[in-house]
């Protein structure tokens, strides 16, 4: 296998105001690969992702995607060079219809035709989104949303996607299809992916690796046979 | 006296009372719905559109060709204070309503001091018409018209294009929206400048109607402002209609009775009543289920 890598990070730090929260994290995720970032409840697993798209500063540090310096650009640019991002929380936008976010995402794709082709890729893995799609997103479930918002970003395009926490506050038999089309579009897309999250099963199912973070920085890099060891992944969310 | 035309005169003088709160509350309406701003000197912009259009009609322009310059003037006039002073403003509601308070004098003073205390009048164009005892002026179809035709490009602006699904993902979660490559800069600047073109071309339209002079946009600025809060910014579209259509439903046969001092006093009282049974404002009334 010769893969390259597609974001990389060089002792990244940020914070709010003067709190610094993350703490020098250097991560390297290459081409087709699902990278977990682990860790319990305020680590500044969030945060971190945050500076890679744009939304929070870098105040130190270096980010790259494809070897470009994409350090402290603004959010939109970041999304327009193929970085996808599904916020926690989902970040829907509650008067707005399933098909119109989908529309919204794919503005990212001056192709039409591609366009379509991702449509019709979203609604093969969410069947319940085409159902929905002149429904108000306000009035979705909490696992549709996650859908949804998961379609939002895929409908864009990205060369990587950034999931937070696509788990919480959704059932767990939602979680289980969720970890599906997680591997479905990696491997129809070629997509690379962080995903973070707190739900064992989950994380053990879908990443090749992952990194364990503690107080803003990371502490291990659990290999693939470690992500497979639910119990050790147990220990490392909830110490 | 024949039934009828009574009917039909009511029904005119509702839709000319509902037409003129759609002109003057549209552009404000635009800038708190979409925003959070509450743009007090809108009605110096709705007076800056009134400007123009007597100052090209003076320099010889036909009434009608001015109408696209009120809207290009008020849509630079918008720009140009979102780039000064709004855009440092976002979610400080207080600093901004002080803030275009202050504009608005500045501008109306500045009208003063350039242009002195009148411009002249602009000729109501067209005639009337006269049906059953009652007299028309066409001039006010027609403001009818455009009102309807303003709301109607507004909504197919927001709910087809792009810019409008880009302007409203933005409302409603500027964060997210940037994450999908949406400057949220450019819409905020973008909406501001929009609804300030749309304020300056309601001046313009309804300049025909009124003495064109510096203070001119005070008595837009209430029923403005009566509309936007009864209609509620949660949805522009029915938050204008509904508000507009029931204050003019209230105003006109009380106006028409008792006179329109009664008239407007009516519908101060049904403001009041209205905000009071609906404090989110109309458009938070689900006529057609979801939405
Ligand atoms: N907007 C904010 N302003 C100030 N501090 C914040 C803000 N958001 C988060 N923090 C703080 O930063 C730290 C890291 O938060 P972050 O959301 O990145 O953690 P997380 O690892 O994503 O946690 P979770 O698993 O609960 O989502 C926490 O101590 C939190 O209180
Ligand atoms: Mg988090």
């Amino acid at each position: 296998m010769n893969q390259s890598s597609v974001l990389t990070t060089q002792d990244v730090c940020s914070g709010y105001g003067t709190a610094t929260v993350v703490r020098d994290i250097s991560v390297d995720i290459l081409t087709n690969e699902i990278v977990g970032i682990i860790g319990r409840n305020g680590v500044g697993k969030s945060t971190f992702v945050k500076t890679l798209i744009g939304l929070i500063r870098a105040s130190n540090g270096k980010v790259t995607l494809f070897g470009n310096d994409i350090t402290n650009l603004q959010p939109e640019l970041i999304a327009r060079k193929g970085v996808g991002y599904v916020p926690q929380g989902r970040g829907i936008f509650p008067g707005m219809t399933v098909n119109e976010h989908l529309l919204l995402g794919g503005y990212l794709q001056r192709d039409s035709k591609k366009r379509s082709k991702f449509n019709k890729l979203i609604f093969d893995l969410f069947p319940i989104l085409h159902e929905r799609r002149s429904q108000m997103a306000g009035s979705l479930s909490g696992g549709q949303q996650e859908m949804l918002a998961i379609g939002r970003a895929l409908a864009g395009g990205p060369e990587i996607l950034i999931l937070d926490e696509p788990s919480e506050g959704v059932q767990p038999n939602i979680v289980g299809q969720i970890g599906e089309a997680i591997l479905n579009f990696r491997k129809q897309l070629n997509l690379s992916i962080i995903l973070i999250d707190q739900n064992a099963s989950l994380i053990s199912n879908t990443v090749d690796r992952a990194y364990a973070v503690e107080k803003g920085s990371v502490v291990a890099m659990l290999d693939s046979d470690a992500v497979r060891d639910e119990e050790k992944l147990s220990k490392v969310l909830s110490i | 006296m024949e039934i009828a035309p009574l009917i039909i005169s009511l029904v005119y003088q509702a839709l000319t009372a509902g037409a003129f709160l759609v002109l003057c509350s549209i552009g404000l309406m635009i800038v708190l719905g979409m925003m959070n701003i509450i743009n007090l000197a809108h009605g110096e912009i709705m007076m800056i559109g009134a400007y123009v259009a007597s100052l090209l009609v003076t320099e010889g322009l036909p009434f009608f060709l001015t109408l696209p310059f009120c809207f290009l003037v008020g849509v630079l006039v918008g720009l140009v204070i979102e780039f000064l002073f709004i855009r440092y403003l976002y979610s400080r509601i207080l600093s901004a309503l002080v803030l275009t308070w202050g504009l608005g004098l500045i501008i109306a003073q500045g009208a003063l001091l350039i242009y002195g205390p009148f411009l002249p009048s602009i000729k109501i164009p067209f005639g009337s018409i006269e049906y059953g005892g009652f007299t028309y002026s066409i001039y006010q179809l027609f403001l009818i018209f455009v009102a309807a035709l303003l709301v109607a490009l507004i909504y197919f602006i927001l709910q087809k294009t792009e810019l409008g699904l880009k302007a409203r993902a933005t409302m409603q979660n500027p964060e997210i929206a940037s994450t999908i490559g949406i400057n949220r800069k450019k819409m905020f600047s973008i909406t501001f400048a929009f609804g300030a073109g749309l304020a300056a071309l309601a001046g313009g339209v309804l300049a025909p109607t009124t003495t064109i002079a510096p203070f001119m946009g005070t008595q837009f600025v209430a029923p403005a402002f009566i509309t936007v809060v009864v209609g509620g910014a949660t949805n522009i579209i029915t938050g204008t209609l509904y508000s507009a259509g029931s204050l003019a439903a209230i105003r006109t046969p009380i106006g028409m009775y008792l006179g329109s001092f009664a008239g407007t006093v009516g519908l101060f009282f049904a403001a009041l009543i209205l905000i009071r049974l609906y404090p989110n404002g109309l458009a938070s009334i689900r006529l057609f289920g979801r939405r």
